[in-house]
């Protein structure tokens, strides 16, 4: 502590962190359960409407986890312990959804695959309705097995094929050699993307709001509570019921499977190459592949083509209305691009603060910035939304319908991201590597700009690019904060679906699309290509 | 460093001051309005709002979603930022009454204009100054190939959604999500007159239905994109829809329908109560009924308003007695019976 008081730069910086966690993380986090009273409390728990979408939300949970999670390990296993054909090209199609609103899936299949479904109806004249949990299942799918994929993958490729060698020496081979080696040290890693993704299920409000028909979820009726009968403190109640076991199933992940996980140590990398798969494992994994890939791409198809038809289903003329009508209003997608800049930068400089401040110094005030800087990773978004229409919007303190309070929301739901990127980042930067520096006779300021400044760069730039791609992309986070002042692209394309304006919706999409690729181009352009995206 | 900081704290200080005097600036006549229509409309009837009065009418929000803005009113019960809320169902103007947020006010309007009494709350706490119509729709292809050669006619009445050739074809709306659906559940009561024969239309219903929305209007894109083949939402919201957007679906308002009452209030303690006052009394002249319907397609409560094509006249429907305060009251009990029934 007394190094603090003398060092004034490093005194600002945990006064601005400390605060501002606690302001804009703990406090709104504790106003939810204190905002509403106790017949608020009464009156969503004897609802039996809510029960029912309790645990109408962990049934659709333990189901499309378990489904992305095999979805992305058999699709992460292909992509590394493969050979089959086209790898890089199934990698960079599985990356897509990550960088698209997670409604996005639930629009396009509602338009590809429901009663008058181009697809099931048009090409097969199947009428097989998708409103409901089968669709939502699907959706969500596709939706979040991107994220164990790429999860999985990189517990697959830390696993050095030198193990697997040794296995096959000793007389495993194939299916053996998978189910006895290569499955239990992967395992960990695969229970940490499951809960990852399950934590996402669980919060996902766009693919609900869209797609699951009278199956109701916890976080679509939070929502309704406060568009269907303006009540606020009910609306809070629900979001703490969806935030329970969130929360829990976060801790789970952190101090449980991250413990287990195994990490094979080998010494020297050695290069050796992986053994041919047999031909028609090859040819299993490649379908399999390709149909996944298949899914998405049509997500996308589906989207850009809903933008150029004159009506959906009915009329198929090409038209360049919805695409100029959605951009000559243009409000909504400055608005989106403005605060997700804003709210990507303020919140990757933030949490590389805190991620800096927690890795170079101890005591209780470091545990209690790095509690509050993973939180929100646990919370669910309609949670923060809530959480900041509760505590901002009265008193001393109305931020209700600006900007600001949008771009708060996003900067401190994101920071979680940024901040382990920036953890990993200073973890790397051994002491002993500026030591080395000072020794050949650099000075302090050279080894700070030749050694921490480049690493710090990168992980800057991938920090910034994911808050930025998941505030541009959420509708969960906003839906609460939302108003004719501030309102932003997704929150316009919610409202045009519900209103049956398809093309404008799939047309601000498009643009919204643009967008977040632009942005993720550009910054792989200055990070290099080994930006770390999505822990 | 010194520089910055001092650099720094002048700038606040002088946006402060700048702010400040922004504030003071703005004390000409005025009135605040929360909107839940249409950006559209809220401009032209604060525009001409301002050309007939003079009085600054400003939109501090505007949001499709009535809820949000009762929320938004309830938030700021102890310090009450606006004048009126205009638009939303009278469900949500009632709830806000309920919660002692809002000053009666019975504007002379009614008497001058002859305005049925029906269309007002009975301590004048709301305004009723528009109606919106239930309809029915149904997609017009997938009825073509798939009913018409059933020899069944385009769905005309209310009992007709009960035919068994619908069946998994029914788009419905779900009360206990929003207060526009239970005007509608209430509206198949009130046509019955009777609780009993309401909830056992509803019960047949339920075995035609695929899927109850949480939106009211829930039904219109999905009967459009063929989802289902018929629903019922409501009439203007369904019409400035079919026809701005071209979709490709029938209107139907069948006998004995339902409606809503689009209701205005004024909020207790707001800044310029009387203006709010003035706000309420242009809202039922001729001229904002006729904003509002060629914006909204919404039917103004006062007769002889030009309507835009493709409205049917407010004259040629046929509406079921409706009883809103017995609506109100068993609200908690018909929600819970409608579930039961439903299962949903």
């Amino acid at each position: 502590m007394k190094k603090l008081f003398k060092d004034p730069v490093l005194l600002l910086m945990f006064t601005i962190v400390t605060v501002a966690l606690t302001v804009f993380v703990i406090y709104p986090l504790i106003n939810v359960f204190v905002y509403p009273d106790s017949t608020d409390y009464a009156g969503v728990f004897s609802d039996l409407r809510y029960r029912k979408a309790a645990l109408n939300s962990f049934m659709i949970m333990i189901l499309s986890t378990l489904t992305a999670t095999v979805f992305g390990f058999i699709y992460a296993y292909s992509i590394v312990k493969t050979d089959i054909p086209g790898k890089k090209f199934f990698r960079v199609i599985s990356i897509l959804p990550l960088f698209s609103p997670p409604f996005m899936v639930a629009f396009s299949y509602l338009m590809l695959f429901g009663k008058n479904g181009l697809i099931t109806y048009g090409l097969f004249g199947v009428r097989a309705s998708i409103l409901g949990w089968h669709g939502l299942w699907l959706a969500q799918t596709i939706a979040f097995f991107p994220v164990a994929s790429m999860s999985i993958e990189g517990v697959l490729r830390s696993i050095s094929p030198s193990v697997e060698y040794a296995g096959r020496n000793l007389g495993a081979d194939g299916f053996n050699l998978f189910r006895r080696v290569t499955l239990p040290l992967s395992t960990p890693g695969i229970a940490g993307a499951a809960l990852l993704v399950s934590i996402l299920v669980l919060a996902d409000f766009g693919n609900p709001i869209m797609i699951s028909g009278d199956f109701s979820v916890l976080a679509t009726e939070a929502w309704m509570r406060v568009e269907g009968w303006g009540d606020v403190a009910g609306a809070a109640v629900i979001s703490i019921i969806l935030l329970i076991p969130s929360v829990l199933i976060f801790l789970f992940q952190r101090f449980w499977v991250k413990r287990r996980s195994y990490v094979t140590i080998t010494g020297k990398i050695v290069n050796i190459k992986q053994k041919p798969t047999v031909w028609w494992a090859r040819i299993l994994f490649f379908i399999f592949c390709s149909i996944v890939a298949l899914m998405i791409i049509l997500v996308y198809l589906g989207i850009l083509l809903g933008a150029v038809v004159k009506g959906w289903g009915f009329d198929w003329t090409l038209t360049t209305q919805w695409l100029t009508e959605v951009l000559v209003r243009g409000k909504e997608l400055v608005n989106s691009l403005v605060y997700s800049v804003l709210a990507g930068s303020i919140s990757a400089a933030l949490a590389i603060v805190a991620a800096y401040l927690v890795s170079r110094n101890r005591g209780p005030l470091t545990k209690y910035i790095d509690f509050a800087a993973i939180l929100p990773a646990a919370l669910p978004g309609i949670f923060i939304g809530i959480g900041y229409s509760v505590t901002f919007t009265s008193g001393v303190v109305d931020l209700y319908g600006t900007a600001i309070i949008v771009i708060l929301a996003m900067i401190f739901w994101n920071i979680s991201m940024g901040y382990q990127t920036g953890l990993n980042a200073f973890k790397q930067i051994s002491v002993s590597l500026s030591e080395a520096a000072l020794n050949m006779g650099a000075n302090q300021l050279t080894t700070f700009w030749k050694i921490e400044a480049p690493l710090v760069k990168s992980s800057f730039v991938s920090a910034f690019i994911v808050s930025f791609i998941r505030s541009i992309t959420t509708l969960s986070v906003i839906v609460f904060l939302a108003t004719s002042h501030n309102k932003v692209a997704t929150f316009t394309i919610m409202n045009f679906i519900s209103d049956g304006f398809f093309g404008k919706a799939a047309a601000l999409t498009t643009f919204l699309l643009i967008i977040a690729f632009l942005v993720l181009l550009a910054g792989r352009k200055i990070a290099g290509k080994n930006i770390q995206l999505f822990d | 460093m010194k520089r910055i900081v001092v650099g720094l704290l002048i700038a606040l200080i002088a946006s402060t001051v700048l702010f400040a005097a922004g504030q003071t600036e703005a004390e000409q006549e005025s009135v605040i309005i929360y909107a839940a229509l249409d950006e559209k409309t809220t401009q032209d009837l604060s525009k001409a709002f301002e050309e007939q009065t003079g009085i600054k009418a400003e939109i501090a929000l505007q949001i499709e979603q009535a809820g949000s803005i009762s929320g938004r009113i309830k938030a700021e019960a102890d310090n009450p930022r606006a004048d009126v809320f205009i638009g939303g169902n009278s469900n949500y103007h009632a709830d806000l009454a309920r919660n002692e947020l809002l000053q009666s006010y019975r504007s002379p309007m009614i008497d001058e204009a002859n305005i049925s009494e029906e269309f007002m709350d009975k301590n004048n706490y709301w305004t009723g100054w528009y109606l919106g119509a239930l309809c029915m729709i149904y997609n017009n292809e997938r009825f073509e190939n798939e009913i018409a050669p059933l020899g069944v006619n385009p769905p005309a009445t209310w009992d007709d959604l009960l035919n068994p050739v619908y069946e998994g074809e029914v788009i419905a709306s779900n009360p206990a999500t929003t207060g526009g659906a239970y005007l509608m559940m209430a509206a198949q009561i009130f046509r019955l007159g009777d609780i009993q024969k309401g909830f056992d239309f509803i019960r047949e219903l339920d075995k035609n239905v695929a899927s109850y929305t949480k939106g009211a209007n829930g039904s219109i894109p999905l009967v459009s994109q063929g989802e289902a083949i018929v629903g019922f939402a409501w009439g203007h919201d369904t019409l400035k829809q079919q026809i701005q957007g071209n979709l490709p679906i029938t209107v139907v308002f069948p006998e004995d329908t339902g409606f809503e009452i689009g209701a205005a209030s004024i909020i207790k303690n707001g800044p310029n109560s009387e203006n709010a006052q003035k706000f309420i009394d242009f809202l039922l002249s001729a001229e904002a009924g006729k904003i509002n319907a060629a914006n909204g397609y919404r039917y103004p409560v006062r007769g002889g308003v030009e309507l835009p094509e493709g409205v049917p006249a407010f004259e040629s429907l046929d509406f079921a007695p409706w009883d809103l305060d017995l609506a109100e009251a068993q609200t908690d009990a018909w929600k819970k019976e409608w579930a039961s029934i439903t299962g949903k």
